[in-house]
């Protein structure tokens, strides 16, 4: 079966200026070769540290990055530039919804911006639209008039992901698109965009750093680490059996429900993208690293039927 | 108070930023006064005693005449004096002020419009271009404003229309520059990238996102550059270069009674001299405040 939105080694790079103003620009690689599939109507789960490259590939899931190498597919295709009437394929929850605003228009006029410039409403029935949408999101049509400062953050988490719907798009990228909000708001965010998948067959691409909320989303998972993806599993399959031992350090380190604290923790901070190690990126940080890993990476490769993990350990 | 004021549209709105506005007294007062001085400019054909235009109005017999004295023919009285041509002084500032004014916001207004294009162009073609429109502006903000202006004024000829003309060429840069990092700032905040991701055109973007959002800080350069634009013209007008004798500005009533200054006749010069001052004075303290209020962290500094 074709995946509906597919990346194929995606690589992104950036150039910076020297650090002492002359010399030879400094090239970042935020994303080392990404492969990801996204099936119709499937949530996938991506987990990582900050700075590991998550919202890099959020941006280039949805088209705001053109990547240095590699292919985004829809359906199998390439996917198509610079459409801009009829549905959206894909769009974005963006991490912070009071930036994603624009604070000088009122929110009902951003969320139905889109879907008239598209073409999806005429003028005349973009209020009723905006009113639909609103209600769909869980807020009162009444707030259409307000300014995005007048609202709450849930609301206007709610107000974003009603401008990214209202465009009817496929796909779906939350980008910790529920971190900021308190946890009973983020419950209720949570659980709006399962309706939403019930109701409207998206399919998500969820990024977070929390893995309970991932965990109690996703139906599969993908782990990143430095700009590539170091395990890839069904939820269930992931969170019983970790593979890579950067995914077993990382779901060690969340704090259980029972309220236990933290069997191991994750020593230091991850390295510099501008400076990855040799061979396997982990290898400073991991308890198990043996003379191969500073010297060759480990592929993603099959572990277990359906489980992807990049690590040297129990490999001939 | 302000955040419950600030969540009703329109003329409460307006209200409520006036009312915040003037919770610094000394910014109140500074704008009555401008406003004030502004409503004179705008009447002084209805409220002058005299039209200093108009030559068959003007008595030599009158020249220089102390503030308070009566006109040699008509019941005219000079409550702030005579200049040597025997205009009334007062009506001469209040049509000073018009024509400072005019020319303040005149050349304000050019500025901020050629500054905004050349700044937004910068700012999104970026590499070469930008490179190339900021270094102009650098070189042009390494002149001294009054340089530029002499120079161009020198080969223009004076006229209001030239000064303002030549205002435009001495504070493009200013805005230019302002509008530069205003936008280059916007334009990567997630609510610019969130509207091209759902497809508007890039003219929708620029003109109801990006733009709207670039000019508070604007006003502020503005409002300020209002006050320099005025005292420029002044210096020019002082310098001679400004505008024709017939048509005096405050700057030229400054000049014109700069002679007569250590021979007692203060008030040719003065009164032209303190009334350009409260109207800068004034303009800045406006600035200073809505400043204050567009960026609030400044507040006490």
């Amino acid at each position: 079966m074709t995946p509906l939105f597919e990346l194929k080694n995606i690589q992104m790079d950036f150039t910076l200026p020297h650090r002492r103003g002359l010399g030879p620009a400094l090239s970042l690689r935020a994303l080392r070769g990404v492969d990801l599939q996204v099936g119709p109507g499937e949530v996938l789960g991506l987990v990582g540290e900050s700075g590991c490259g998550k919202s890099t590939l959020a941006r280039v899931a949805v088209g705001l990055l053109d990547p240095s190498a590699g292919q985004r597919l829809w359906q199998g295709q390439p996917f198509p530039r610079d459409q801009r009437r009829g549905p959206a394929l894909a769009q974005m929850v963006f991490q912070d919804a009071g930036a994603a605003l624009n604070p000088r228009l009122t929110v009902g006029d951003q969320i139905g911006e889109g879907a008239l410039a598209r073409g999806l409403v005429a003028r005349a029935g973009r209020d009723a639209l905006v009113a639909e949408w609103m209600l769909r999101v869980g807020l009162d049509p009444a707030l259409a008039a307000h300014y995005p400062h007048m609202l709450s953050g849930g609301q206007r988490t709610r107000v974003v992901i009603a401008r990214a719907l209202a465009v009817q798009p496929r796909f779906l990228v939350c980008d910790e698109g529920t971190a900021a909000l308190d946890l009973s708001v983020q419950a209720q965010v949570l659980n709006l965009l399962a309706d939403l998948r019930a109701e409207l067959g998206l399919s998500y691409l969820f990024i977070s750093h929390d893995l309970a909320t991932v965990r109690h989303v996703s139906g599969r998972v993908a782990v990143m680490y430095l700009g590539r993806i170091v395990e890839q599993a069904a939820t269930a399959e992931l969170f019983a059996n970790p593979r890579h031992p950067y995914t077993q350090a990382l779901l060690a380190a969340s704090p259980g429900m029972d309220g236990s604290a933290p069997a191991v923790t994750l020593h230091g901070d991850p390295p510099s993208p501008l400076d990855p190690p040799a061979g396997c990126a982990f290898h400073p940080r991991c308890a198990h690293a043996f003379e191969r890993c500073p010297r060759a990476r480990p592929e993603l490769a099959e572990a277990a039927p359906g489980h992807l993990s990049a690590c040297h350990l129990g490999r001939a | 108070m302000s955040m419950f004021a600030r969540a009703h549209p329109g003329r409460t709105r307006l209200i409520a930023a006036l009312a915040r506005y003037a919770e610094n007294r000394v910014a109140a007062v500074a704008l009555t006064l401008f406003l004030l001085l502004a409503l004179a400019a705008f009447a002084a054909p209805w409220i002058a005693p005299q039209n200093p235009y108009d030559l068959a109005q003007l008595d030599i017999l009158d020249a220089r005449l102390p503030p308070g004295s009566a006109a040699a023919a008509g019941e005219l009285t000079y409550r702030l004096g005579t200049d040597a041509q025997g205009r009334d002084m007062l009506s001469a500032m209040l049509y000073g002020l018009r024509i400072s004014l005019t020319v303040g916001f005149a050349a304000t207004a050019g500025a901020l419009a050629l500054g905004l294009v050349v700044g937004l162009a910068s700012a999104l073609a970026g590499g070469s271009i930008d490179a190339f429109i900021m270094r102009v502006a650098d070189l042009q903000l390494a002149f001294p404003a009054i340089l530029i202006a002499l120079i161009l004024l020198a080969a223009l000829g004076p006229g209001p229309g030239k000064i303002v003309l030549a205002l435009i060429a001495a504070q493009w840069a200013y805005y230019a520059r302002a509008v530069r990092g205003v936008a280059l700032v916007e334009r990567e905040k997630d609510y610019i990238a969130a509207v091209r991701l759902l497809g508007l055109a890039p003219p929708r973007i620029l003109f109801v996102h990006l733009l709207p959002n670039c000019l508070p800080a604007l006003i502020v350069v503005a409002t300020l550059q209002v006050g320099a634009a005025i005292a420029l013209e002044a210096t020019l007008s002082f310098l001679g270069v400004g505008l024709p004798v017939t048509q005096p500005s405050l700057g030229l009533l400054i000049a014109n009674g700069f002679q007569y200054l250590l021979s007692g006749k203060y008030w040719i010069s003065v009164f032209p001299g303190l009334l350009l001052l409260t109207l800068i004075l004034a303009i800045n303290l406006v600035a200073e405040r809505l400043r204050v209020l567009i960026n609030p962290r400044l507040d006490g500094i």
